[in-house]
């Protein structure tokens, strides 16, 4: 029993990452539809970025700061100039783009840091705390509670704020929101923008929890979002969150309880069985299509 | 048909004799090619076309977008090299056996999923990819894991056992001319006729009384049967499988060549499949900046020619309704130049 409450809190924290890597994902497919295949790569690179900033400054504000801004600026100029001029074709188009501009940044990042895996200084205070029979870190707790915080945030901009209102009208139709006079263009550049720091935030908390960096969790973000996101609905901020707070806690389980190496394979059969079940994900809508 | 008995009688001698010359320029490559290196790179790049051509009919004439070729590719190859090597089946058996057993895994596979669509068939595939990965590297005590499966025999069939880059090339191409002609009798049968009605509007499709589900799933499983195909050849020729040939990367590839060469376009396929094969064997000598160029290349080409080299499918989709219309004008109009290819065309 003890067991099984640690491997939940170990969910729970990692699950919590992944949301908000589903959430910055989910706002950027809510508006265009595009199947970001970079998102990862980007939040790699920002985590890069922040791993040499801590080793520079020793501050955990300004690093947090700065790598987020950096990510930020890495998503909008990505979305100018690789996605931008695509939005009229094929939508497989601006995916393949996207693969491309993945390539390009795990790349850079290669040429730029090697391959090998980073030592990542904590940021949050770890220790255990013993809640009755139950061992429990701070460090899951406080990554829960700081995801929870950033999620809360997104969610109240994008539902009580004038540009959150601007993000949900482009979501809707582009044309009319042009119409309206809302500057689409704007908006998807800050959407890529946000959905890019968010990515930032949760590579930091990655991070932080394994204590390391490396290239591959770039990829390994990229389809954490993708499944969390789908598993919730795709496009529904609070189906990526419930997509992946439950993606870390099956992951946390099967690990504990089954096989750490079919970890993986066996989130991805809980999706398919899911998905099977209900062809839109847990909190998505079935559009109807027009004729 | 009318147009067909007023043709010109020596145009279609014309079209033959352009086509015999071409097959003999074809046959004689491996004679006048003499680098074992190049000869290689070529017979990879028809291993690659016949997955692409698959792939292209399950993505470019049906319109399902599918990023799990690489399972297929993966469980043909593992069954073929399994099938000779522990229970020592020749060549022949073993490659029908694995390209319907890929076929198999297709039908499974594709019989639950395809009712959902677009970007949710696109993530199932990948998961589906990622177990069948997954499941290659830690079914130790059959797969050997990690460490794959080295001494794959060579091909041989009927006494005559394939040596030389050569003799692989023959076998490719007459694999390759038969899945061409395949694909090409396929899509323009009644079947391929469904297949493109799906691909343009699937609810209209639906509504013209065509079962939809049906022949998706055919169009996936016949993809997975040549990808097995491609596995088995891949197998035998490498004389080694390993986990690492079959990852979402190989997938990729594979999307990037229907893509690169053209959704719905047969000829557009090998020439993905060579582009994209020759690619990395160029940039070899600059290894760290292999990936850099490839990602370069693949967003430059969609800016300029979203629809592919030989594409029939279209840049964008004609516009089903005025507000699609409204929306492609709009969003021409806001990325500047870079859409006028479209308004070109």
């Amino acid at each position: 029993m003890e067991y099984f409450l640690s491997q939940l809190v170990n969910g729970l924290a990692i699950g919590s990452v992944y949301a908000l890597i589903a959430v910055g994902y989910s706002i950027i497919y809510g508006i265009l539809q595009l199947m970001n295949f970079a998102h990862g790569d980007v939040y790699m690179v920002g985590t890069f970025i922040a791993l040499s900033l801590i080793v520079a400054t020793q501050s955990v504000f300004v690093t947090v700061v700065l790598a987020s801004l950096a990510g930020a600026m890495i998503g909008a100029s990505i979305e100018r100039v690789a996605y931008r001029p695509l939005r009229a074709a094929h939508r497989a188009a601006p995916m393949i783009s996207a693969v491309g501009a993945a390539l390009i940044l795990r790349n850079s990042a290669q040429l730029m840091w090697g391959t090998k895996t980073y030592h990542f200084p904590s940021l949050l205070p770890s220790r255990f705390i013993h809640l009755g029979d139950v061992g429990v870190s701070t460090l899951s707790v406080s990554i829960f509670v700081i995801a929870l915080v950033l999620m809360t945030v997104v969610g109240i901009t994008v539902q009580k704020t004038k540009i959150g209102m601007a993000v949900r009208c482009v979501s809707q139709s582009i044309p009319t929101a042009l119409l309206m006079g809302i500057p689409v263009s704007k908006i998807i550049t800050v959407v890529y923008a946000i959905g890019a720091s968010l990515g930032v935030a949760a590579g930091i908390l990655f991070a932080t929890y394994y204590n390391s960096v490396f290239i591959g969790m770039g990829f390994l973000g990229t389809m954490k979002a993708f499944t969390a996101g789908l598993l919730g609905g795709l496009g529904n901020i609070y189906g990526a969150c419930l997509g992946g707070i439950l993606l870390g806690v099956i992951e946390a389980m099967s690990s504990g309880f089954i096989s750490s190496a079919y970890r993986d394979a066996i989130s991805f059969g809980v999706l398919i069985v899911v998905l099977i079940l209900k062809p839109s994900g847990l909190l998505g809508t079935q559009i109807s299509e027009k004729v | 048909m009318k147009q067909n008995d007023h043709a010109p009688r020596h145009e279609v001698k014309a079209h033959t004799v352009a086509y015999l010359v071409c097959f003999l320029l074809v046959l004689a490559i491996p004679q006048v090619v003499n680098s074992a290196y190049t000869l290689r790179v070529i017979n990879m790049i028809m291993l690659y076309s016949i997955l692409a051509l698959g792939l292209n009919l399950v993505g470019g004439y049906c319109g399902q977008l599918s990023l799990g070729h690489a399972a297929f590719y993966g469980i043909g190859a593992y069954t073929s090299a399994l099938l000779t090597m522990n229970l020592g089946w020749p060549f022949l058996p073993a490659l029908v056996v694995s390209a319907l057993f890929a076929c198999l895994w297709g039908l499974i596979l594709g019989v639950p999923t395809l009712r959902v669509s677009g970007d949710y068939l696109l993530i199932v595939t990948i998961g589906f990819a990622e177990i069948v990965r997954i499941v290659f590297t830690n079914w130790v005590s059959v797969t050997r894991g990690p460490m794959g499966l080295p001494g794959i025999p060579g091909v041989s069939i009927m006494g005559f056992t394939f040596r030389t880059g050569t003799h692989y090339y023959y076998l490719f191409l007459a694999a390759l001319i038969i899945t061409v002609l395949a694909i090409h009798r396929l899509v323009n049968s009644k079947v391929g006729r469904a297949f493109i009605a799906i691909r343009e509007d699937e609810t209209a499709a639906s509504a013209m009384g065509i079962h939809t589900t049906y022949y998706k799933v055919i169009a996936f499983a016949t993809g997975a049967l040549f990808a097995g195909m491609a596995g088995s050849f891949l197998a035998h020729y490498l004389k080694f499988v390993g986990p690492m040939n079959f990852t979402l990367d190989e997938s990729l590839l594979m999307f990037q060549m229907i893509i690169l060469g053209g959704l719905g376009s047969i000829s557009g396929s090998i020439l993905g499949a060579a582009i994209l094969v020759v690619i990395p064997e160029v940039f070899r000598g600059i290894y760290e900046y292999r990936m850099l160029i490839n990602g370069l290349i693949m967003v430059a080409l969609m800016i300029w020619r979203p629809q592919g080299l030989l594409g029939t499918m279209g840049g964008a989709r004609k516009a089903g309704s005025a507000g699609k219309a409204l929306q492609k004008t709009v969003a021409s109009l806001f990325s500047g130049g870079a859409a006028s290819g479209q308004v070109k065309r």
